[in-house]
């Protein structure tokens, strides 16, 4: 808006309560006075034509008369005939305005005429012409009457003449009449200074003007209008037209007698001279008028004024914080009243400050306790206050920022790109967010991101804009890394040589060229399938609660086998390894597809094989045991048929050692894995066969057993088999000879050293005294020995008299 | 303050119009007009003027020539050679583009020097005088000079009336057309065998009496009296002839052809002959149309004067239109052409002279007929 001072403004509208008066006083004279004057105007033309009109009429009436009475005397031959030119001249010279009089018979031609003294030696010469087709004649020859001709170039006075015409006898008695004379006498009686004034005759030619030139060069003035108009009707009429380029206004009236026109016009200056001078008279009254009113306008402007300036410096001095004083007084009441509710103003006004400075003060605190930098500036860009993270962020105090465009505090190129989004958002008020980036005034280079909003004021309008900016340095830096990571990820899974997927929600997002290889599928159809749809349609239903469990965080195998369906229908095995993974800015899972089929087939025949080594296994063992079982019953046969007790004895002993052995595959077969047996069940039936084959004192003979369940190889059973087939057997036989009783304790155990320690003790006899069993010729215990070396062990034999113990020891493997 | 403003703009926008309106309005094409309106002889000179303004308000009418107006500003030269040097003068002056006339071969020759001085070119509707044929001047006219007319005339009452014995009574007010027009007659009349038995003259004027020379003439018992000069002495020459001579064949230049000749001869100009280049009788479309308009303007018939004043308007007006910008007007009109007259088409040669068809023609019944 723009500002005025008082005084001009009051000088204004004083002038406009003079200029409206004065500009409705000319409307009013424009649309009331000035249609008057015209009209007046119009009648003044026309009565002034009227006259004229009534004028000629009286001027010619008289010529006409003349004509009249000579063409009566003439017809009546009242004047002997030659005595008729004579009347002529006296007639002629009776009448000033007529040039001719003239008479014709029944065909037009001249019979007698009157010239002017000049022109009298002529009247010979113009008797007999023939006058038939002049204008004059033949009019009244045609209707009988008396008529006023139209302008005509005389043959009789050779110029241009008009002429009275009447019947006359059989003839004509005609009186012309110059045009010259007939313009001397329209100027005499209407100078040419105030209008132009036309006679016309019936064709609109020029029969008469003030100046005779016109009529004397035969204008015609049909190409005005009015002339036009009033030859084709008898009204008056008046209006405004052009005539020799000036703007006129005429009027056209007919002369009843003499039936021709007098058209008068007049300059519109002169036409409304009359008008124009009072209106300049109004006018520069009015002109006056406006000056005085504009001239007491300004000087009431300036009394005002000083009064108001005076005000105003108070106020002022109050604003500033001056002790100001007291209001002006001043002797008009109103403004007395002015400078009290002015002091009241102020005095409420400070104590509003107060309070606001309070708020004020409080929201700064407010502000500056938001840890984000904050500004806030006004529709036209100024900062308007900041707090003290902005303050930080442009290294600027808040004096330094306030009251500041961006141009002014930031980098040309970021101030621009601020300026335009501010811009944007006044315009189209709301809230506005974009990131930009660069050095701030702290020195570093960051990454933020604007939030801006619109704020308005009580109108509605809006007022400024607030702003926050959100330093995402290290986000974008934690993104870039992130991108780095997922590009180095896609570079690892693209070129990888097994198939890499990675599912958000039910749909792959990513599968390397592998996964597409693999499941036969193009990427764009993986791309669209859910990630369970390729899973064979019995584990369907695990793969998608597990993939789906598995991204929402709960605990699900992190790696299973998984039958799947290509593309071709073909089935296979994979090795799926699964678990989360942040892609692209989602949570989501990723797996890993290891092709397990031909191993899953690998694996089915060689189960297949096993299946079948181990049928043969035990089919070898049950064989050997068998065998071995026939061998021995083929010694027990063989036994039976020898008497001899030693060789029986020895055949018995082979038997109880084919029978260990057999007993060794016995357990073999009937084991799990057909290499080992429990060494600790061997023993209790190796030991329970040898007590029931020596039966015969078995009664007297009590086992006590401490085997410990271990597995033992069948390299290693069969020799401990025989070691304690041979001593039980020996103690069995030996020990306890006749009815003795005792006891055969076997114990066997393994240490942490893994070794294994068997002890077969007896509470016999003991062995003999000195005897040294490596010695000894008895087959069983240089077995014993041959096996405890076999099985690289260690034995001790102690002897006592109640009985025997031999301690061997040999590693477990 | 807006309300002020919006008051502001209205008053300008109107104000720009005014003046742009005040633009608009586009300077005349001015076009001179020299004749004699006044006297004895101003039925030649009116009847020019009356033709070459309705051509002028005809053009206005039609939005003038490339949208200027034109402006006719008309001078009178009363006959009289000093004014005609005067008034073309001022037209001179008043820096006209072009000057229609003068209508008498005198006026001409004493306004010729003072065009071609000033290099304004003149085109005349009614002078007819050799004394300008074959001058490359600025001079040029829309009707052939006498050489054309007088020789018809002399062939016509020699070979087809049969007459030997011409007397002749000429104006010597406009002597460079009446003895160039006589001259051509009587080396025509004489060629073919007949003889000019006598030649009187006469200076027009109000006070002249015509009997006396009319009976000198007929002593010589002429069977052929020719008028050489305007209407009005030769309307009032062929009274005096009747009333002394009821057979003699009468024959009248064509500057005598007016429609005042007939208004002021009555009865005693009934079968007087002229030799012409106005055909009364054409019942063409584009003459009937001109009568028309012409009576309705001005209450009368043309005449020949009337045809010519309007042709020479005519061959001018589309001259000033179809030139091309500083092309000199004289080169503008002789290179256009073939003009469209009312009655023929104008063609100009290189001295801006033109040929024509002449018409013998009578009065009978008290109008113009065409007989040959």
């Amino acid at each position: 808006m723009k500002i005025r001072s008082l005084r001009r403004f009051l000088a204004i509208r004083s002038a406009l309560i003079a200029v409206v008066p004065f500009l409705f006083s000319a409307m009013l004279g424009w649309f009331w006075l000035r249609p008057q004057v015209v009209a007046d105007t119009e009648e003044h033309q026309r009565q002034l034509a009227e006259v004229i009109a009534s004028q000629t009429e009286d001027y010619l009436v008289a010529s006409s008369q003349t004509i009249e009475r000579t063409a009566v005397v003439f017809s009546k031959k009242l004047v002997r005939s030659d005595g008729v030119p004579e009347f002529l001249d006296t007639m002629l010279a009776s009448e000033e305005n007529l040039t001719s009089i003239t008479f014709t018979d029944a065909h037009g031609r001249i019979t007698a005429i009157a010239l002017p003294r000049e022109k009298k030696p002529l009247r010979q010469e113009m008797t007999g012409i023939d006058l038939s087709l002049t204008d004059a004649v033949r009019q009244v020859r045609a209707s009988g009457k008396p008529a006023w001709s139209d302008a005509y170039l005389s043959p009789v006075g050779g110029a241009l003449a008009v002429a009275y015409a009447t019947p006359a006898g059989e003839g004509v008695a005609l009186g012309e009449i110059s045009l010259a004379k007939l313009s001397s006498f329209l100027k005499s009686i209407e100078p040419r200074e105030k209008q132009w004034v036309f006679i016309l005759d019936r064709r609109g030619q020029v029969i008469a003007d003030q100046e005779g030139r016109y009529t004397a060069r035969q204008y015609n003035l049909t190409n005005l209008e009015i002339v036009k108009d009033g030859l084709a009707s008898a009204r008056p009429l008046t209006r405004g037209f052009s005539f020799n380029g000036k703007r006129v206004v005429g009027s056209l009236i007919r002369a009843p007698l003499l039936d021709w026109n007098i058209l008068v016009a007049s300059p519109i200056e002169i036409a409304y001279r009359s008008a124009l001078t009072t209106t300049g008279i109004f006018a520069t009254a009015l002109c006056i008028a406006l000056l005085l009113a504009s001239g007491l306008a300004l000087f009431m402007s300036h009394s005002l004024a000083t009064r108001f300036e005076k005000l105003v410096s108070h106020a002022r001095g109050i604003e500033s914080g001056e002790e100001a004083g007291e209001w002006p007084s001043d002797p008009v009441r109103e403004f007395k009243l002015l400078g009290e509710a002015l002091q009241s103003m102020a005095d409420t006004l400070r104590e509003r400050e107060k309070s606001q400075n309070t708020q004020v003060y409080f929201l700064q605190q407010l502000m500056d306790s938001i840890p984000i930098p904050v500004y806030y500036k006004d529709a036209g860009g100024r900062y308007l206050g900041c707090n003290g993270a902005f303050e930080i962020l442009m290294g600027m105090t808040r004096k330094e920022i306030v009251g500041k465009t961006v141009h002014e505090v930031a980098s040309k190129d970021r101030a621009g790109r601020h300026h335009e989004a501010d811009l944007v958002l006044i315009r189209h008020p709301g809230e506005q967010t974009y990131e930009a980036s660069g050095m701030y005034g702290d020195g570093a280079y960051h990454t933020v991101i604007f939030k801006k909003a619109t704020f308005f004021d009580a109108d509605d309008r809006v007022a400024g804009i607030v702003g926050a900016l959100m330093d995402i340095t290290e986000r974008k830096r934690a993104e870039e890394k992130l991108r780095e990571s997922e590009q180095k990820f896609r570079v690892l899974a693209d070129t990888a040589p097994t198939a890499i997927v990675v599912f958000q929600g039910e749909y792959f997002v990513y599968v390397n060229p592998f996964a597409v290889r693999l499941f036969g599928y193009s990427k764009s159809e993986l791309l669209g399938m859910k990630f369970w749809e390729w899973a064979h349609p019995e584990c369907r239903g695990m793969a998608m609660e597990r993939g789906m469990a598995r991204q929402q965080g709960d605990s699900v195998p992190s790696q299973y086998e998984l039958r799947f369906v290509k593309k071709n229908g073909e089935e296979g095995w994979m090795i799926v390894s699964a678990g989360r993974i942040e892609f692209e800015g989602r949570p989501g899972g990723i797996a890993t597809f290891v092709d397990i089929t031909e191993a899953k087939r690998a694996e089915e025949i060689l189960k297949i094989a096993l299946a079948e080594k181990i049928v043969l296994l035990k089919e070898v063992h049950h064989r050997v045991k068998n065998n071995l079982q026939i061998i021995s019953s083929l010694l027990d046969l063989q036994a039976d048929s020898i008497h001899d007790e030693r060789s029986r004895s020895n055949l018995l002993e082979s038997q109880n050692r084919v029978r260990t052995m057999a007993l060794v595959h016995e357990r073999l077969y009937m084991s799990k894995d057909f290499t080992t047996i429990d060494l600790g069940e061997y023993i209790r039936d190796l030991a329970q066969y040898l007590f029931q084959s020596y039966a015969s004192n078995g009664s007297q003979i009590s086992l006590r057993l401490d085997a410990k369940e271990m597995s033992m190889d069948i390299d290693r059973a069969i020799p401990c088999g025989l070691i304690i087939n041979e001593l039980v057997s020996n103690a069995l036989k030996h020990a306890f000879p006749g009815q003795r009783h005792g006891e055969i304790v076997i114990r066997c155990n393994d240490d942490e050293r893994g070794r294994i320690t068997l002890v077969v003790a007896d509470t016999g006899v003991g062995l003999p005294a000195g005897l040294d069993f490596r010695d000894i010729p008895s087959m069983g215990l240089q077995l014993v020995d041959l096996l405890v070396k076999q099985l690289r062990g260690s034995m001790n034999i102690d002897s006592r008299q109640n009985g025997t113990e031999f301690l061997i020891q040999f590693p477990a493997c | 303050m807006f309300h002020r403003a919006r008051m502001q703009v209205p008053l300008l926008l109107i104000s720009c119009f005014v003046l742009l309106l005040i633009g608009c309005e586009r300077e005349p094409i001015r076009i001179g007009f020299v004749g004699g309106m006044s006297g004895r002889v101003a039925d030649l000179g009116v009847g020019g003027r009356n033709g070459a303004l309705l051509a002028v308000e005809e053009r206005n009418a039609h939005g003038g020539i490339n949208g200027r107006p034109v402006e006719l500003i008309i001078r009178d030269d009363e006959q009289n050679t000093e004014t005609a040097g005067k008034v073309t003068r001022e037209l001179i002056q008043q820096k006209v583009e072009v000057i229609i006339g003068p209508m008498t071969s005198s006026m001409a020759l004493a306004v010729v020097p003072i065009i071609n001085k000033a290099r304004m070119v003149m085109v005349s509707p009614t002078v007819t005088t050799t004394e300008l044929s074959g001058l490359d001047d600025y001079f040029l006219r829309v009707l052939p000079d006498t050489s054309t007319y007088a020789p018809k005339s002399a062939h016509f009452h020699f070979e087809r009336s049969g007459l030997r014995r011409a007397a002749v009574i000429y104006d010597t007010g406009n002597s460079s057309y009446t003895v160039s027009w006589l001259t051509g007659f009587r080396k025509a009349f004489e060629r073919l065998g007949g003889r000019v038995v006598t030649v009187n003259s006469f200076k027009s004027g109000e006070s002249v009496g015509f009997s006396p020379i009319v009976r000198d003439l007929l002593r010589h018992k002429p069977d052929l009296v020719v008028l050489v000069c305007s209407a009005v002495d030769a309307s009032l020459l062929c009274q005096q002839v009747r009333k002394l001579d009821r057979r003699v064949t009468i024959s009248v230049s064509e500057w005598g052809s007016t429609e005042r000749f007939i208004e002021l001869g009555g009865a005693a100009v009934e079968g007087v002959f002229f030799a012409q280049f106005l055909d009364h009788g054409s019942m063409s479309p584009r003459y009937r149309n001109f009568l028309t308009f012409y009576r309705k303007r001005f209450g009368q018939d043309p005449g020949f004067s009337g045809l010519a004043g309007y042709d020479a308007a005519t061959v001018v007006m589309d001259a000033l239109a179809a030139r091309k910008k500083g092309t000199p007007l004289k080169e503008a009109i002789l290179a256009a052409g073939a003009y469209e007259g009312i009655q023929r088409k104008i063609v100009l040669n290189r001295f801006g002279d033109t040929e024509s068809t002449t018409y013998i023609t009578m009065v009978r019944g008290g109008r113009f007929v065409t007989i040959e």
